[in-house]
């Protein structure tokens, strides 16, 4: 019988990671999808699913939005935002509530830079 | 020269973005006293502007709906009028042909007996297209009066799309891209298991492995207990000789 080394078995699930989560982008972004490089993307995701396991996000969707978070922002934004910085560090929120904060501000920071904000204060 | 593999979709958006966003920004980015009130901070924010994007579609729905409604019942007053008016002229041909029969009978000759014939038959015409005219007026009324709900329908339908397009592509595309995940990606199960389980036996065992905590925070569960062993299967009786 054929046996699927330990290796192999978590190939099988960076492979389905990435699979996934190339597949929202091209769903969701599809001119920025249009020009990615496949292999330099790839291998960006799993630099920083590890730094999402570093920050105690440990499940694949917690991870996915760690991941997708850094796609939107680029590879350092960890560090380079302050208030995320914050959040990620603490080490008494729970994991489900850092990927929230990551969607929120996510959203929060393109609906800023779309002049939608300022529209709505007014 | 190939776009950055990471920041993409931030560099685009910081290029097109107005100077006044630089403060929110800074803002948006800043630390607050601790983690958590940063995150109820966000979280509370988020929720703000989902309200006030409801806001502005309802609006726009509204708009939109008042003015279908004016333009169905624009329709439908111009329908009236054309039945009305179709009806008056049918009125008048009728009347019309009983007039030239009346002046026809008050003649005691065959050839005015003749002569009421040929009214009539000269009137009937008239009359049927009046009427013929009527119902057309009346079922273009019908298909103006239907289509301004269609238009109602789509006004109402693209109301409800609005709130995302009005929040500008970007973030339309992060808010549907963060529901995509939510669908697409479970909170319980550890990242590096593959979404579909290996028919091979040997690896989902290890995937369940009780020694290995399958959510996080949980904690492991007790061994296995050692199976007992079988009793050894008692000897087939020899078969009988033919």
């Amino acid at each position: 019988m054929n046996q699927i080394s330990s290796e192999q078995w978590k190939q099988l699930g960076r492979d389905s990671f990435d699979a996934r989560l190339i597949a929202i982008i091209r769903r969701n972004h599809p001119d920025q999808a249009a020009t990615m490089d496949l292999a330099s993307v790839v291998g960006a995701f799993h630099r920083q699913a590890a730094k999402a396991q570093g920050y105690g996000l440990t499940d694949e969707h917690s991870a996915a939005t760690y991941v997708y978070t850094a796609w939107l922002m680029g590879e350092e934004f960890d560090t380079r935002i302050p208030a995320i910085a914050q959040i990620l560090n603490d080490k008494r929120m729970k994991t489900i509530e850092k990927a929230k904060a990551l969607a929120n501000f996510s959203r929060l920071v393109f609906r800023t830079l779309s002049g939608q904000a300022a529209r709505s204060a007014a | 020269m190939s776009p950055p593999a990471m920041g993409g979709p931030l560099g685009d958006a910081l290029a097109g973005a107005e100077p006044a966003a630089t403060q929110q920004l800074q803002q948006l980015a800043a630390p607050a006293g601790d983690a958590a009130a940063k995150a109820a901070a966000l979280q509370s924010q988020a929720e703000e502007a989902a309200g006030a994007e409801a806001q502005q579609a309802i609006a726009q729905a509204q708009a939109q709906a008042a003015q279908a409604q004016q333009q169905a019942q624009a329709a439908q007053a111009a329908a009236q009028q054309a039945a009305a008016d179709a009806q008056a002229q049918a009125q008048q041909a009728e009347a019309a042909a009983q007039q030239a029969a009346a002046q026809a009978q008050s003649d005691a000759s065959a050839a005015a007996q003749q002569a009421q014939a040929d009214a009539q038959q000269a009137a009937q015409p008239d009359a049927q297209q009046a009427q013929a005219a009527a119902d057309q007026a009346a079922q273009q009324a019908q298909a103006q009066a239907a289509q301004a709900q269609q238009d109602l329908a789509n006004a109402q339908a693209q109301a409800a799309a609005a709130a995302d397009a009005a929040a500008g592509p970007a973030e339309a595309a992060a808010a549907n891209a963060t529901k995509d995940l939510g669908n697409e990606f479970s909170s319980v199960t550890p990242t590096g298991l593959p979404a579909v389980p290996c028919a091979c036996t040997n690896c989902i065992r290890q995937a369940v492995d009780p020694a290995i905590p399958a959510i996080p925070g949980t904690p492991a569960l007790p061994a296995m207990p050692a199976m007992p062993e079988l009793p050894a299967m008692p000897a087939m009786p020899a078969m009988p000789s033919f």
